[in-house]
């Protein structure tokens, strides 16, 4: 796993081994990765004081790790960019409640997987309408990627484009972000057993959609 | 080539692969925050409005979903009591038979 490492370090006691803190992915020492610039110490405590400069460095600095969250959540640009800001606005309003306890960054992320999870459903509705309608999903440019991980990322996306939010947002937490099963419950607001459910079917299905495009070897079971 | 690469990595690799790279953000989207939140600063009245909203939101949706589970459950009963009554007057008819 290349998640994890130096996010295990920083992350508080809420946060498991495997989650993700997207402030170190952005610096992970990870080959694929390049280190987005460096978080200068103090600008949160800055931010939550309600300095907008300091908050807009860290929007800067969290910019593509809280869209490239919204878009693997919501397999949409346009949804992605919309929950993305809004999960920035969020934790603008909350920074007041920030205390320290898990590293600004898998807080910023829990942020971001709220404001993912209250798009509406109406909007995946309409978007796979569209889909159906024959146009695919569009992936936004892919930063610091070989396209060898490009095409991965993209069959990954197509695969997954069919699945309904109930299903998606489980099977990206836990599958790329590495979540437990109780936080991911308490994240979503769901039991741990519906989440695990829906993390069970989502990766079959995301299985089947790969294994009928012929990219992925059916398994004997 | 696409498809050796993907039996290669398997469908563990396709989300390691997912969770090491990063999308770019549209362009312009820090001006855009930043603007929103210029604007989140300068009504407050509205921002608190639309907390507000959202939060009567959230606690509907809890509502429903209580709602729903209550009707199955009573939905469940009653399904038991006409299935028990069902049984018993077909007991019945088959004793007077």
């Amino acid at each position: 796993m290349t998640r994890g490492t130096a996010a295990d370090a920083t992350s508080g006691p809420p946060m498991t081994s495997k989650v993700h803190d997207v402030g170190v992915r952005a610096g992970s020492t990870t080959p694929e990765a390049s280190p987005a610039p460096e978080l200068s110490p103090g600008l949160v405590a800055r931010a939550s004081r309600g300095d907008q400069a300091a908050f807009s460095a860290l929007v800067e600095h969290y910019q593509h790790e809280v869209y490239t969250a919204a878009y693997l959540l919501l397999g949409n640009a346009q949804d992605a960019e919309d929950a993305a800001q809004e999960a920035f606005l969020r934790a603008y309003r909350g920074l007041a409640r920030y205390r320290g306890e898990a590293a600004f960054g898998t807080w910023l992320f829990r942020v971001a997987v709220r404001a993912a999870a209250d798009q509406r459903r109406r909007r995946w509705r309409m978007r796979r309408e569209e889909e159906l309608g024959g146009a695919g999903p569009a992936l936004p440019p892919v930063l610091d990627a070989s396209p060898e991980q490009r095409a991965q990322v993209r069959l990954l996306l197509e695969a997954m484009a069919a699945l309904p939010p109930a299903r998606r947002k489980p099977l990206v937490l836990r599958e790329v972000y590495g979540y437990q099963y109780a936080e991911m419950a308490s994240l979503l607001g769901k039991p741990i057993g519906t989440v695990k459910a829906a993390v069970h079917r989502g990766r079959l299905a995301v299985k089947e959609a790969l294994e009928r495009r012929g990219v992925l070897e059916a398994e004997d079971e | 080539m696409r498809s050796t690469v993907v039996v290669d990595v398997g469908l563990d690799g396709l989300f390691r692969c997912a969770s090491a790279v990063r999308l770019r953000a549209p362009e312009g989207f820090v001006q855009r925050v930043v603007a929103a939140l210029a604007d989140d600063a300068r009504s407050p009245l509205a921002s608190g409005l639309a907390r507000l909203y959202g939060r009567a939101r959230r606690a509907a949706g809890r509502r429903r979903a209580a709602l729903a589970s209550s009707a199955l459950v009573v939905g469940a009963v009653l399904a038991g009591w006409e299935a028990r009554r069902l049984c018993r007057s077909r007991g019945q008819r088959a004793r007077v038979a």
